[in-house]
């Protein structure tokens, strides 16, 4: 008799209909039984109390979120490309790639992007020599090595590391690594490329060490306990089975690096200089392509020249290589799991 | 101590922070011979077999206390090497455990650590694949992943990564627990002809397979060992009454 009444509340609370209201009866023996089921609704309703109104409304209104994203990113696209046909008008692409020499403020203009791009390289490459093998060395005494309380410190040190400002660090190249280094090189510049690569280097070593410590720290505890029990010694079984299994999330972690090196910018500016030149002398001044684009929007340059343009050509080729990064990542990383 | 006796424990326990675990436990295990150390869960039979190659070294928190007695040495002496220990006494783990590696290399790898040539390398990991009765299924795709076997497979793949190194002892902690039945009846098969070569001391929850690999069977309760004999004798007149009524289904 409750579970019917039950059914019935149900029921008009759904909006619909409600049959016969006798529906429960007494048979001959003076039971209370159910002959029939109430009718209940069960099509699809926008107001219907099971909250089928706020299921869809948020499920539009996620999409509507998932959407903006993807909008952003042509919007973008769209604007670098349509500053670049104006900038290609000018100059050839060929010119553009292959020119070794960036004078775009002297007159005449010169714009070949290669120096800039090797600067940006050079930074890239530079502090991932730096920051690879410190973040995965770090990450694997985290994981595997580390005493409980000291784990909490070096953690804590590390997200102190990764929370400095970019600029601090610039100026810091600036102020204290470079006057050092000429201790030890004389012939070094004011602003130089090694000085930049050093703190970008220490820069993405948090990146590179807790990516790659997440990924050593999800390989499963069992594997561990079959190499111990096999009387392997912890660095044995941390180099032949932890690390192989964790190897996907390191190749991560050094692409996120590499695509915050390539990226970062006020470091870069402060430290390395405004001298954009074909060279791999990590002593001199360079300019990386970031370095480029702060220096044009800072300068007054006046819409729609093209000296103004050339700062999208640049954005857009940095946009290019971190995609490019990205998908060679994730090309690797699958390689490595097929391979497994 | 009897003379055949390989490993034996004098007066072992172990505690995880307060909760004692194993109590005064001192039992003799023999070479060639099927031990099945059997008791309901948390009755402390698995922390007793990772206490003999102390494979509970890597828990936090835990304190052992008396002596595992191998080859004359006491291994939780301040002069032993746990490392070298558990080369001697090999485990096998409840859940098949092969290394993301291939079917060979899985083998091969400990091995070779051990400074075992190549060719000698290569003669070891069929002998053992052989000896786990997994040489007939593999021998054509050996590199070939070791996850493309089924579990059966895997954890016989376990017990000859163990066996490759030739220890004289092999823990197995529930092999079988994940297996089905035809693949639980092979391990079975397997272990009954392992017992030629190795001590093989067996944690099962399951005490019909106590009752059919064995040959010695100890019920383990709360810590404490309750009856240790020969499991014929344990499954048909067993001398205290609470091993009576774990075997008859009136705890567990």
């Amino acid at each position: 008799m409750g579970l019917t009444k039950l059914n019935l509340k149900a029921a008009s609370a759904e909006g619909s209909s409600i049959g016969d209201p006798s529906l429960t009866s007494v048979d001959s023996h003076g039971v209370a039984a159910v002959h029939a089921y109430p009718q209940v609704s069960l099509a699809r309703s926008w107001n219907s109390p099971s909250g089928n109104f706020v299921e869809q409304s948020l499920q539009y209104f996620l999409f509507a979120c998932a959407l903006s994203s993807v909008l952003t990113t042509f919007g973008i696209v769209f604007i670098l490309l349509k500053e670049m046909s104006g900038f290609f008008s000018v100059v050839s692409v060929w010119e553009f790639f292959t020119g070794t020499q960036w004078f775009p403020l002297l007159s005449p203009a010169r714009f070949g992007v290669l120096p800039l791009v090797s600067g940006t390289l050079m930074i890239a490459l530079g502090s991932c020599l730096i920051a690879v093998p410190i973040g995965l060395l770090i990450a694997i005494f985290l994981s595997e090595y580390c005493p409980r309380g000291f784990r909490v410190i070096l953690k804590s040190a590390l997200e102190l590391l990764a929370g400095i400002p970019t600029v601090v660090y610039g100026y810091l190249a600036l102020t204290f690594v470079t006057p050092q280094l000429a201790k030890i090189f004389p012939q070094i510049e004011v602003f130089n490329a090694l000085s930049a690569c050093i703190v970008v280097g220490i820069m993405i070593i948090p990146t590179i060490a807790s990516v790659t410590e997440d990924a050593i720290h999800s390989v499963p505890g069992y594997l561990r306990d079959a190499g111990y029990g096999l009387g392997m010694r912890r660095y044995q079984i941390v180099s032949s089975i932890v690390f192989p299994a964790a190897i996907s999330g390191f190749v991560a972690s050094i692409i996120l690096g590499l695509s915050r090196a390539i990226g970062e910018t006020m470091a870069v500016t402060l430290a390395a200089g405004a001298s954009p030149k074909l060279t791999f002398n990590f002593f001199e001044s360079i300019q990386t392509m970031t370095a480029f684009i702060v220096q044009v929007s800072q300068g007054d340059t006046p819409a729609g020249t093209i000296e103004y343009q050339s700062i999208f050509v640049v954005g857009f080729c940095l946009f290019i290589m971190t995609l490019g990064t990205n998908l060679i990542a994730q090309f690797v990383v699958r390689r490595i799991h097929h391979r497994i | 101590m009897g003379l055949k006796s390989i490993i034996s424990t004098s007066h072992l326990s172990v505690a995880y922070g307060d909760k004692v675990a194993v109590e005064d436990v001192s039992l003799e295990f023999e070479s060639r011979e099927v031990s099945a150390l059997i008791g309901p869960s948390g009755c402390g039979k698995s922390t007793f077999l990772r206490a003999l190659n102390r494979m509970n070294d890597f828990l936090d928190d835990v304190r052992t206390s008396g002596q595992v007695i191998f080859h004359g040495q006491n291994i939780y002496d301040s002069k032993i090497d746990p490392v070298l220990v558990r080369r001697r006494i090999g485990m096998v783990f409840q859940k098949p455990n092969p290394f993301p590696k291939s079917i060979y290399e899985n083998v091969a790898w400990a091995v070779r650590k051990f400074g075992f040539k190549e060719n000698e390398v290569r003669e070891r990991v069929e002998v053992a694949l052989k000896g786990a009765a997994l040489w007939a299924e593999v021998k054509d795709r050996l590199k070939s992943s070791a996850f493309e076997l089924s579990g059966g497979q895997q954890q016989r793949l376990c017990i000859a990564r163990a066996m490759a190194l030739g220890p004289e002892v092999i823990l197995m902690d529930e092999p079988c627990s994940a297996l089905d039945p035809i693949a639980t009846a092979k391990i079975e098969d397997l272990i009954a002809e392992l017992k030629e070569q190795f001590c093989i001391i067996v944690v099962t929850h399951n005490m019909q397979q106590a009752e059919r690999i064995s040959d010695r069977t100890v019920f383990f309760l709360n810590g404490k060992v309750i009856e240790s004999e020969a499991t014929s004798h344990i499954f048909n007149r067993p001398r205290e009454e609470l091993t009576k009524n774990y075997l008859t289904g009136r705890f567990g």
